[in-house]
């Protein structure tokens, strides 16, 4: 059965206050194969790397995660149409700087190497200590010239990660699926109540 | 919609306008309606209201990039997108190329519009506020530019015609500096917007926070071709309900009903026509913008309804034996006294608390807090002269309140599908006084693709403004503080004239045809039967969103023509 289609008349025999991951429960067994794509942006180790790192950002779980919804192919995009030259570049350098950290570490071809060796290099860099988060926080408000040489390279991998982690979000919450049939949807709310029961509603508005 | 496309030279008319925002389409209307067989020119293409509102249904997965603007938009629309929030997939359309249509700054002047039927009154922000009798009379009190020609009385009955007709939701409120508009009903504040409101009445005496108000239908009143507010906050693309007010779903339609407008898009009107023996301008000098073709358009009575700094351009444009510095600028201060409002100043809370409310709908407003510094003896201040309103809305934060944390995983996924905390936002709009040396000016050694003189901005923010802002963003901190808001943040971020997309003055009002260039009804003083009722005729600014001004300036002017038209017809 067509996913969404199930989805919309099961939402129209349970009428307007429907908690929506229930329903994705009943619904978890038609999920879509994602769909294989050839990057524009990201090379081929970068494309493998992402795709895992988004899957590990936001996994699948009795509703889609982040490569249900295309996001590493969303991330492509926009780092090739959205993103300034000079990001772009930071990106780059990140994402290479973190390829050789991964065949360093792993053994792996960055271009193969699987989501659980990812998996390993990431938690190094993002299971820290709540000092140690600030500590990466501020670093990364710097320019790239006003970060000391020894952590040049720290800091390169934290600029990709934060970027694919920010098009994670984005691309996963914006995304049709996300947006219609699991965030609540109203196209035309038609009126304004200023204060309601959140329960009424269940989860965030899909954004405008 | 009678469009002329064929050109016959000198046809005549009884009045042009030249311009179809907020300004020009009111002119179009009443002119039409009063009878006169008026010809409407617009530089830009053209825009029927619903049918070429491209993105009034899309969804933001409906966009290539979600919205985001590309890096190839910004480059053809690099000034446009100094807002920040006016170049995105969703409205980018509805903004000049910087390429084609460029412009010089001798300092930074953020000049944002855009070239179509309609203007900006498609992409406005809405809010409409009446002016009160101390903003016409501050000019003369603190001395700062010339009296105003005009008092509140005189617009009092124009802000009633026009109110009725566009639909105003708000709610009457008594204040003396904001006096309240012919209401439909307000949209309500929210849960956490209803706590700032009782925290700043339980902790201010001198100052109130109110709904919004805001050119979008509600209540039941039938208006024609419109339906009431959807509260899907899409207006900037165009609203296929017509809730909004724009030229395009009210005033133009209403003067095409008249069968007496004749509008012609694509029309650069560069030169008003004058004529040195009969001492009245005779017509209008234009450029097909797609054919390039030169026009000559006649007629007894033109309105300038172009914009702030497309009106001054082409009245300077408008040389003559008699006028060499351009139309009805004896005084020389036609280009000068350029004003807009700054803002980008204020504050940020979170309301911790209402955990459990939510709202259902997109509210296309907020609340308002009237002006309340300089407004009598007791709210005199030392360090400035005049005031600011503030404008904001409260809302729970999405998932990218996540953007920059650490965490990850399925509990991260499950987390950000909930709403986040309430946060509130309070934007400062303040006055900007009239000051001679902020000016533009035209450039005749850069030339645009028609031939046509680009335009110089010399415009800055001074010592009255700075100061204003300190104490905007004080009191924005105190206000949210006193209400109980945790993690307040006060801010006050670069804001250089015209980003507000108020921008006033050039052409002003005045009693002293010495020191100004329009009379009380808004003639040029020298040239009666020119009309000029956008912006440009602002002789100061408020700290009111204009728009509603121009509105009425405009009907009262349009129907003072309208009479010394039928007077002449009678004889």
């Amino acid at each position: 059965m067509n996913r969404r289609k199930a989805l919309k008349n099961l939402s129209l025999s349970l009428g307007y206050v429907v908690a929506a991951p229930a329903i994705m429960n009943i619904l978890s067994s038609c999920t879509s194969k994602v769909e294989t794509w050839k990057p524009s942006f990201l090379s081929i180790e970068q494309k493998n790397l992402v795709t895992h790192l988004v899957d590990i950002i936001l996994p699948p779980t009795n509703i889609p995660g982040a490569l249900d919804v295309n996001v590493p192919e969303f991330i492509d995009k926009m780092l090739n149409h959205v993103e300034s030259e000079s990001s772009q570049e930071i990106f780059q350098k990140g994402a290479n700087a973190f390829a050789q950290k991964f065949e360093a570490t792993s053994g792996e071809k960055a271009s193969k190497g699987s989501k659980e060796s990812v998996q390993l290099l990431f938690k190094t860099y993002f299971n820290l200590s709540e000092e140690e988060i600030e500590k990466v926080k501020k670093e990364q408000s710097l320019l790239e010239g006003e970060v000391a040489n020894d952590r040049r390279n720290a800091y390169l991998i934290y600029k990709f990660l934060f970027t694919v982690r920010s098009y994670t979000l984005f691309g996963y919450y914006t995304s049709e699926k996300v947006g219609e049939e699991i965030l609540s949807y109203d196209p035309i709310p038609g009126r304004y109540d200023p204060c309601i029961p959140l329960d009424d509603v269940g989860n965030a508005w899909s954004i405008k | 919609m009678n469009e002329n496309s064929s050109q016959e030279n000198f046809e005549q008319y009884d009045a042009i306008v030249i311009g179809t925002g907020i300004s020009g389409g009111w002119a179009a209307k009443e002119l039409s309606e009063r009878g006169l067989k008026t010809l409407v020119l617009e530089r830009g293409r053209m825009v029927n209201h619903i049918k070429d509102y491209p993105t009034m249904n899309m969804d933001l997965w409906d966009f290539e990039h979600r919205g985001k603007a590309t890096t190839e938009d910004i480059k053809t629309q690099e000034k446009q997108n100094r807002t920040g929030y006016t170049i995105n997939e969703a409205s980018k359309h509805w903004f000049v190329n910087d390429l084609q249509h460029p412009y010089n700054e001798t300092k930074r002047f953020d000049w944002i519009r855009g070239y179509h039927v309609g203007g900006k009154s498609l992409m406005w922000a809405r809010i409409s506020l009446r002016w009160s009798e101390m903003d016409f009379e501050a000019n003369k009190k603190d001395g700062h530019g010339v009296d105003w020609p005009i008092r509140y009385n005189d617009l009092k009955p124009w802000y009633e015609k026009v109110e009725k007709f566009v639909g105003i939701s708000g709610k009457a409120e008594g204040l003396p500096q904001l006096p309240d508009s012919i209401f439909t009903p307000p949209m309500p504040l929210n849960c956490v917007e209803e706590e700032f409101q009782k925290g700043v009445a339980e902790n201010f005496d001198d100052r109130q926070v109110i709904n919004g108000r805001s050119a979008n239908l509600t209540g039941d009143q039938e208006r024609v071709g419109r339906s009431k507010c959807q509260f899907r906050n899409r207006c900037i693309r165009g609203c296929p309900f017509g809730a909004y007010f724009s030229s395009n779903s009210c005033t133009l339609p209403a003067a095409d009903r008249s069968n007496n407008m004749t509008l012609r898009p694509n029309s650069i009107v560069h030169e008003i026509v004058y004529d040195d023996t009969k001492k009245i301008a005779t017509g209008v000098k234009a450029i097909d913008a797609e054919t390039n073709e030169k026009l000559e358009f006649h007629a007894k009575i033109i309105f300038c309804c172009a914009s702030t700094v497309a009106t001054t351009s082409i009245l300077l444009q408008s040389k003559s034996e008699r006028f060499p510095n351009g139309l009805g600028n004896d005084s020389g201060e036609l280009g000068h006294n350029l004003m807009d409002h700054h803002f980008k100043v204020g504050a940020t809370g979170i309301y911790e608390g209402h955990e459990d409310d939510y709202y259902k709908g997109r509210k296309p407003s907020g609340f308002f807090v009237p002006r309340f510094r300089n407004i009598d003896k007791k709210t005199k201040q030392k360090n400035f002269v005049r005031g600011y309103g503030m404008q904001g809305g409260a809302s729970r934060l999405n998932w990218a309140r996540s953007i920059g944390e650490m965490s990850y995983g399925a509990q991260l996924k499950e987390e950000l599908l909930k709403p986040g905390q309430w946060r509130i936002g309070v934007n400062c709009f303040g006055e900007c006084l009239p000051y001679h040396e902020n000016k533009m000016s035209l450039n005749y050694d850069k030339l645009d693709k028609w031939g046509l003189p680009t335009v110089d901005f010399d415009c800055e923010y001074k010592e009255n403004e700075a100061e204003m802002r300190k104490d905007a963003k004080q009191q924005a901190v105190a206000m949210l503080k006193a209400s109980g808001f945790k993690n307040v943040k006060g801010y006050e971020n670069p804001c250089f004239p015209g980003n507000g997309i108020h921008e006033m003055g050039t052409a002003r009002m005045g009693r002293d045809p010495k020191t100004s260039v329009l009379n009380k009804n808004n003639q040029i003083h020298t040239v009666p039967n020119v009309y000029v009722t956008d912006g440009s005729c602002m002789s100061s600014s408020a700290s009111q969103n204009p728009s509603l001004t121009y509105m009425a300036m405009t009907a009262r002017a349009a129907h003072h023509a309208a009479d010394e038209f039928n007077k002449i017809k009678k004889k």
